[in-house]
């Protein structure tokens, strides 16, 4: 099994693409049989920074304030969601009420989350950009 | 009879054009020429429109409005959902998953974890995700070739599609993948939004709801005919009659044979079974499957029951957290080059899913005061493509009609393209190893195996179906997600017991939910929408058993966080020596080939 | 039985991967104990600082001593129950193991011969990486000067005539040499590498004007795989090298890179004088001599990082052309630009 295939082989493939006419080319495919060379896999050490425990704390501290700024816009999303369903199950007059022609629920559930999930998105996609920029400049100095 | 040839034409040109873009974008250019630098990166953009347009599924198209009509208010949570799904993804996986390197979920599992037995186990669970994603898709294929051609038997059209993206993927179109899903989106935007705008200004223009014909939809009245339909019942049906109705029927209804006229008493419910005809006389009112609102108040209102309130609440949960599992989404984060621009994207795709749904639920508003027919045989996914023609009768509407359909035929192809391609890369890497690497044998499986299931399960809603892949990818794979980007003490171990545990509840769940749909529905609501149940029990079982193998947390995990969360362009994890040739700046503004363009 | 004790022979030598020095000193020394079952067990390097397992046992002085006297006579000291045997890793003294407790001279040999076979593996890998290393900046350094002499030669005729080109030529010029001279870790993407082989080919366009011509299309989708360093320059080079500039009259060169499922695809073809697919086995193989180094080492390099599957593959003949293919995982664990 030393010889495998890596797509079409060039015996099949379509017309080439230069100006002059081709040829059909007639190449021969060449494989190394990999008894020879060493295939034991080296052991892929991926390099990273000297870290220092002032560089982990640092590092640490981005990583809460990052997912602090995510909880923060998550929770304030779904909570106001999740209250839609209670809201107009334990107080069913509110699904009479009409804003601009529109019955709340409606309004409520069709229009209003999508802005509000796009306002959350944004906000935190500042925050943490700020929060990254931030850092570089505290860590590069 | 024109409309099914102007509809048989959308399909055909959307099926052409989706080969012609593929095609060209792939293929060389065939003249010689110096350097075609290529654009160094996808623009935020363009990538957006990729990732929106694999993502609208038939689900989103067809489905969304499908269950307006029949659920009302409720069917509302599902695209809040899509989209919100989204921007979990966003807040707390896009960035770190994109600077693990990662390119599929397994690639995930191995990365952070390092462990090849849950990476063949989240590879099972990918395509067990997929599987279960597009087969909804193929079915729905089938029910818009049914609904332009009615002689037609429904496997035609999931064949038709299934066969298609095969060759599709097999003649590589799919290489040039992000151009095009982004076509696909735009186009489908197109197709949905064209029509809806026209329909709702011909609506406003015809009075509205005021037209004497229709049902107010505030009314607590059913809906009624607004003209006079005849209805084939293909499946049995369990039928409630709001208010009394008189119809004609042929066929079989509460087990004894009917021929003639009928007549429901108002709170009735009766049984049809299939091969039944009905036919209903202008102004009669609609009777509803069960499980639907039976009338237009109640279908306005929310969830008013607890039981009702309580499957929302799992639908929320599902969709929520179930977007960051599919096995199409998070592949297209690779084509970011960092972190910040993969979030970015996601912020582009919220608009664009955004601007999309309002369309869909606009028509399922329309579709009930003007198909309530669908309500009959409760095939309310056809709403958006039937719906036209109801509106504007004569060539506007065949116009009309002919661009939904290319429409939903347009997102057939494109999420079950994304899907093959997803499925079946995830095949060849981790179930056929070690073999021949065989790309074609495993998109031809991933192709096949949904086409058998699709012709030979039952069709169900399509969105309901899809909410339970949803479920599944949010009791599988978000726990994994979530936990292993921000909690250090994942371990192998923890991650596989939530596969097995969420996977498990769900699949049960499934099977439950089948066979009580074909022994006569006994399964509580919440079965057919499990994650409620299964989501926290799969946290849970992810959190207490990485609390007791703490043994397996892997050895690089500090490595592999900072690698998840530092900034990008940062020295950190990179060349050192950049001093010695320029600053960082310069680099940055000379090695990307500015100077020549 | 036997099951457990091959399981902690293994146990121990993935302990000693990185030597006496290393962090997995006392987990081996723990393993040689339960396998010795004695009651302690310690190992040193040359520094005389004992690692014990499980605890430093209250004799530790007389065992200080024991060690102290081992490292300088080179030889076993000691007698059961307190025995301390050197370790000699390629026939030199890197450390002492020391048993505590009732043990046969045989199982003693024993247990130092396998802890000297682990640290000899260990060595010979940590030596195997180096040698990759080196030959990396080997191959870094072997910018042509034939190459470099013609490259400024074009840009110095240029610099009254076409003044705007040239100082495009020159940038491109000092990415080409930056890229290639600079001091990085191991990978890069392809993006990267695509933007080092397109000055590179720029530069030969300009030397060779009509007599190249060049396409380059990379796909957006594997812009941001992550490669080895130098895995196309090479390729590319050699594309012009041997195929373009012995041959009359224009040639072309191709270089495409896209993505094929969970694979990422790089081709490099032209249409140059090809070559005997004989010799190009050979080269693959190692034996093509100084000239063709290039080759066998982004073959053997490539299917170091990512298994044997995944190689060169040369598609050749005289007269014919050359195409070369690279395909990688997008994404392989620990290969991180």
């Amino acid at each position: 099994m030393s010889k495998h295939s890596a797509g079409p082989g060039r015996e099949e493939s379509g017309p080439r693409s230069y100006s002059d006419p081709p040829t059909k080319p007639r190449r021969k495919r060449v494989v190394l049989a990999d008894s020879r060379a060493p295939v034991t896999r080296l052991r892929t050490v991926v390099e990273l920074e000297e870290q220092t425990s002032y560089g982990e704390e640092l590092v640490r501290q981005l990583i809460r304030a990052q997912f602090k700024a995510a909880a923060v816009a998550w929770l304030s999303v779904v909570l106001t969601l999740a209250a839609l369903p209670a809201l107009f199950f334990f107080l069913p007059q509110l699904t009479l009420v009409t804003v601009a022609g529109v019955r709340l629920p409606w309004l409520a559930m069709g229009l209003a989350p999508f802005p509000l999930l796009f306002a959350a998105g944004y906000w935190y996609n500042h925050k943490a950009e700020r929060q990254e920029r931030d850092f570089v400049a505290m860590v590069e100095k | 009879m024109s409309a099914q040839i102007w509809a048989l034409a959308g399909v055909l040109a959307v099926t052409v054009a989706t080969f012609v873009v593929g095609w060209r974008a792939s293929r060389l250019a065939n003249t010689t020429q110096d350097f075609l630098v290529a654009r160094r990166t996808v623009r935020s953009r363009r990538n957006a429109a990729a990732v929106s347009g694999e993502y609208l599924s038939a689900a989103s198209f067809l489905g969304v409005a499908g269950l307006v009509l029949k659920d009302g208010a409720d069917a509302l949570w599902y695209p809040i959902g899509f989209t919100a799904g989204y921007l979990a993804l966003m807040l707390f996986v896009a960035a770190p998953l994109r600077r693990s390197g990662a390119y599929t979920l397994p690639d995930f599992c191995e990365a952070r974890l390092g462990s090849r037995a849950l990476r063949g186990l989240a590879a099972v669970l990918v395509v067990a995700i997929g599987i279960l994603y597009v087969v909804p898709q193929l079915q729905g294929a089938g029910l818009a070739l049914r609904n332009i051609l009615p002689w037609v038997p429904t496997w035609v059209g999931s064949a038709f599609v299934a066969i298609v993206v095969i060759i599709n993927v097999f003649g590589g179109g799919m290489r040039a993948i992000t151009v095009v899903q982004a076509f696909q989106y735009w186009l489908k935007l197109f197709a949905i939004a064209a029509p809806t705008l026209v329909l709702c200004v011909l609506f406003v223009g015809k009075g509205g709801v005021r037209d004497s014909d229709t049902t107010a939809l505030s009314e607590p009245l059913p809906p009624t005919f607004t003209t006079a339909s005849t209805i084939n019942v293909e499946t049995p049906v369990v039928l409630q009659a709001k208010e009394t109705v008189k119809f004609y029927a042929r066929g079989t209804i509460d087990g004894e044979d009917a021929d003639g006229s009928a007549y429901w008493t108002a709170g009735s419910e009766h049984t049809v079974d299939a091969g039944t005809t009905m036919h209903f006389s202008q102004g009669s009112s609609v009777p509803v499957v069960t499980g639907a609102p039976a009338d237009n108040a109640s279908w306005f209102a929310p969830a008013a029951t607890s039981e009702d309130v309580f499957t929302t609440y799992s639908l929320m949960l599902a969709l929520f957290l179930g977007t960051m599992g599919l096995p199409h989404v998070l592949v297209r984060f690779y084509t970011n080059p960092d972190g910040r621009t993969a979030r970015r994207t996601t912020l582009h795709v919220l608009v664009l899913l955004s601007l999309f749904y309002l369309f869909p639920i606009m028509l399922g508003v329309l579709s009930r005061l003007y198909v309530p027919e669908l309500l009959v045989d409760g095939k309310t996914d056809k709403a958006v493509l039937a719906l036209p023609l109801k509106v504007v009768p004569g060539l506007g509407g065949e116009i009309l009609g002919a661009i939904t359909t290319a429409g939903a035929f347009a997102a057939f192809l494109s999420t079950s393209s994304g899907l093959l391609v997803s499925v079946s890369g995830v095949l060849s890497t981790d179930v056929l190893r070690g073999r021949v690497r065989d790309f074609r044998f495993a998109t031809a499986v991933a192709g096949g195996v949904p086409l058998a299931l699709a012709i030979a399960v039952r069709q169900s809603d399509i969105s309901l179906t899809v909410g339970m892949s949803f479920a599944l990818a949010a009791s599988t794979f978000s726990p994994i997600l979530l936990l292993g980007v921000w909690w250090r003490k994942l371990t192998w171990v923890g991650a596989a017991a939530g596969i097995v545990v969420g996977g498990g509840l769900t699949l049960t769940a499934l099977v439950i939910s089948t066979i009580s749909g074909l022994t006569g529905g006994w399964a509580p609501g919440w079965v057919s929408q499990p994650a409620i149940i299964t989501v926290p029990s799969a946290f849970l079982a992810v959190f207490l058993v990485s609390k007791m193998t703490p043994a397996k947390v892997p050895s690089d995990v500090a490595q592999v966080r900072l690698r998840m969360h530092a900034p990008d362009g940062l020295g950190l994890t990179r060349d050192r020596a950049v001093a010695s040739f320029g600053t960082a700046e310069e680099r940055s503004r000379l090695a990307d080939g500015r100077h020549r363009k | 039985m036997a099951v457990s004790v091959l399981s902690m022979a293994r146990h121990i030598a993935e302990e000693l991967k990185d030597g006496l020095s290393g962090a997995g000193v006392r987990s081996a020394a723990r393993g040689v104990r339960r396998l010795l079952a004695v009651d302690f067990v310690g190992m040193s390097d040359l520094s005389s600082r004992v690692v014990w397992a499980p605890a430093e046992p209250p004799f530790y002085a007389d065992a200080n001593a024991l060690v102290e006297k081992v490292l300088h006579s080179e030889t076993r000291e000691g007698r059961s129950p307190l025995v301390a045997v050197p370790l000699h890793v390629h026939n030199e003294l890197a450390g002492v193991l020391v048993v505590a407790g009732a043990t046969r001279r045989a199982e003693v040999r024993e247990a130092s011969a396998w802890i000297v076979e682990a640290l000899e593996r260990g060595r010979l890998e940590a030596s195997a990486e180096q040698a990759a290393q080196a030959e990396l900046r080997a191959l870094r350094a072997e910018i042509s000067p034939h190459f470099v002499y013609n490259a400024l030669t074009v840009i110095a005729a240029l610099v009254s005539s076409e003044p705007d080109r040239s100082r495009e030529l020159m940038l491109d010029f000092a990415d080409y040499i930056r890229y290639s001279l600079a001091k990085h870790g191991e990978y890069t993407t392809v993006a990267d590498e695509f933007h080092a082989i397109e000055t590179y080919l720029a530069l030969q366009r300009a030397v060779l004007g009509d007599r190249l011509q060049v396409q380059v299309r990379v796909a957006p989708e594997v812009l941001a795989v992550a490669l080895p360093y130098l895995v196309l320059q090479p390729l590319v080079e050699n594309a012009v090298r041997h195929g373009i500039e012995p041959r009359a009259g224009t040639g072309h060169v191709q270089v495409r890179g896209e993505a094929e499922g969970n694979d990422c695809v790089i081709s490099v073809e032209d249409d140059g004088v090809g070559m005997d697919p004989a010799l190009a086995e050979e080269i693959l193989a190692g034996r093509g001599g100084t000239d063709s180094v290039g080759l066998a080492n982004v073959d053997r390099r490539l299917r170091n990082v990512y298994g044997p599957w995944y190689g060169l593959v040369v598609e050749t003949a005289v007269d014919e052309g050359t195409r070369v293919v690279v395909r990688i995982p997008r994404f392989q664990p620990g290969v991180m630009p």
